[in-house]
């Protein structure tokens, strides 16, 4: 075990992986000198540059070309700085790294990681703050991964640089100096969910940085004697439904959090998915259908706070239980 | 069809490469020979079974169509 920042625990894995595996190679903007967010940091020193390789700016020819790396039999890890510029490269994402292994009967694979900083990062802004997991679930072909501590940066992307499909990995800006213990031991399996607090009248579902958010709401709430279980879902595609169902048969209510926008969001489906097969009280959080803005009176709206989830909750706790509610 | 590549780049080869008719003439054949032959695969095979729609998509999370 060691103790290790979100961002050490990236390099950590990739150091690990790299080792072990002289296949990997990284491509992307700013990598030489440790990557814009530290998450690369000394790399370049210990494996060169011809494993770690430094591009100019330009998000379709640096996917285009791990695409085309990968199917040649390398296992490139694509760096995008943000992911609003992988927008730029949504033709090589979409319509070549997760359609080959369909289009070519399997004979075709593609083992990308793609990393993709997402998230509210203070003072970034509309086109630097986006939250688009939804956008990537949507496409079949692709697995959809967003760690939201030490240990699951380290293990997850472990299990993705391992993994024979495109990953898109999402790691949250504001995570980057998190800190906790890592153990290189410890494995997690893509699409395993993780209970982090245990709770029995409302499920909260949730991923990324909302998990810190959701966390201090269940506090709050457990100080009004509301006992809140919180289940971090760490992979969104696949995601992990039996831990949810089971969550929910318990609690009777779910309240799905993310920081993306609600409208269109990821929770949308995962409440869909648990009233069409229990009886359960069902609601979805997110952001309202703005962009981000620069002001922090702007930006502070765009959020998701832990008032406005114990607001939910506690409107839901009034409500008889197994009947949905108007939004 | 006056700006079509394939014949402007055959009136180049034609007329500043020295290349014979004869030579582009096989490769077009060639080629023609080629598609011929695919299309007459294609035309003989049975139509997909519909589990196809289902394969070779992703192995991570394989199975969860919905």
């Amino acid at each position: 075990m060691a103790l290790m920042s979100y961002a050490q625990a990236a390099v950590a894995a990739l150091e690990d992986s790299m080792r072990a595996d002289n296949r990997i190679v990284v491509l992307g903007e700013d990598i030489g000198r440790g990557g814009i967010f530290a998450q690369y940091a000394g790399l370049a020193q210990t494996f060169g540059c011809d494993r770690i390789i430094d591009t100019p700016i330009s998000e379709a020819a640096i996917m285009g070309a791990g695409v085309g790396m990968a199917l040649a039999g390398l296992r490139p890890v694509i760096e995008l700085r943000v992911t609003d510029f992988a927008l730029c490269a949504m033709d090589e994402i979409v319509n070549q790294a997760a359609k080959n292994r369909y289009m070519f009967g399997g004979q075709g694979t593609v083992p990308v990681v793609v990393r993709m900083p997402m998230g509210i990062w203070d003072a970034s802004a509309a086109q630097h703050s986006q939250s688009l997991e939804n956008w990537f679930v949507h496409l079949p072909g692709l697995v959809v991964v967003a760690p939201s501590t030490p240990q699951d940066n380290y293990s997850l992307l472990k299990a993705a640089l391992a993994c024979e499909d495109p990953v898109i990995f999402l790691e949250h800006k504001t995570l980057w100096a998190t800190t906790g213990e890592v153990d290189p031991n410890q494995q997690t399996d893509i699409g395993q969910a993780q209970i982090v607090r245990q709770g029995k009248d409302l499920t909260l579902v949730t991923w990324s940085r909302q998990r810190h958010i959701c966390l201090q709401a269940a506090e709050m709430l457990n100080q009004l004697g509301i006992d809140v279980e919180v289940i971090d879902l760490r992979s969104l595609w696949p995601w992990d439904k039996q831990t949810v169902l089971e969550s929910c048969r318990k609690t009777g209510r779910l309240l799905v959090v993310h920081e993306a926008v609600q409208v269109g969001g990821f929770g949308a489906e995962i409440v869909s998915t648990i009233v069409e097969q229990l009886p359960c009280q069902a609601r979805r959080l997110g952001a309202p259908r703005i962009p981000v803005g620069y002001a922090s009176e702007l930006e502070a709206l765009a959020r998701v706070s832990a008032e406005q989830i114990v607001s939910c909750a506690q409107q839901m706790l009034t409500q008889q239980p197994n009947r949905a509610i108007a939004p | 069809l006056t700006r079509d590549p394939i014949a402007k780049a055959r009136a180049l080869y034609l007329n500043t490469n020295g290349a014979q008719q004869a030579v582009l003439d096989q490769i077009e054949a060639q080629a023609q020979s080629e598609i011929d032959a695919a299309l007459a695969f294609a035309d003989a095979c049975e139509p997909p079974h519909p589990d196809d729609a289902f394969t070779h998509i992703q192995t991570v999370g394989a199975g969860q169509w919905h």
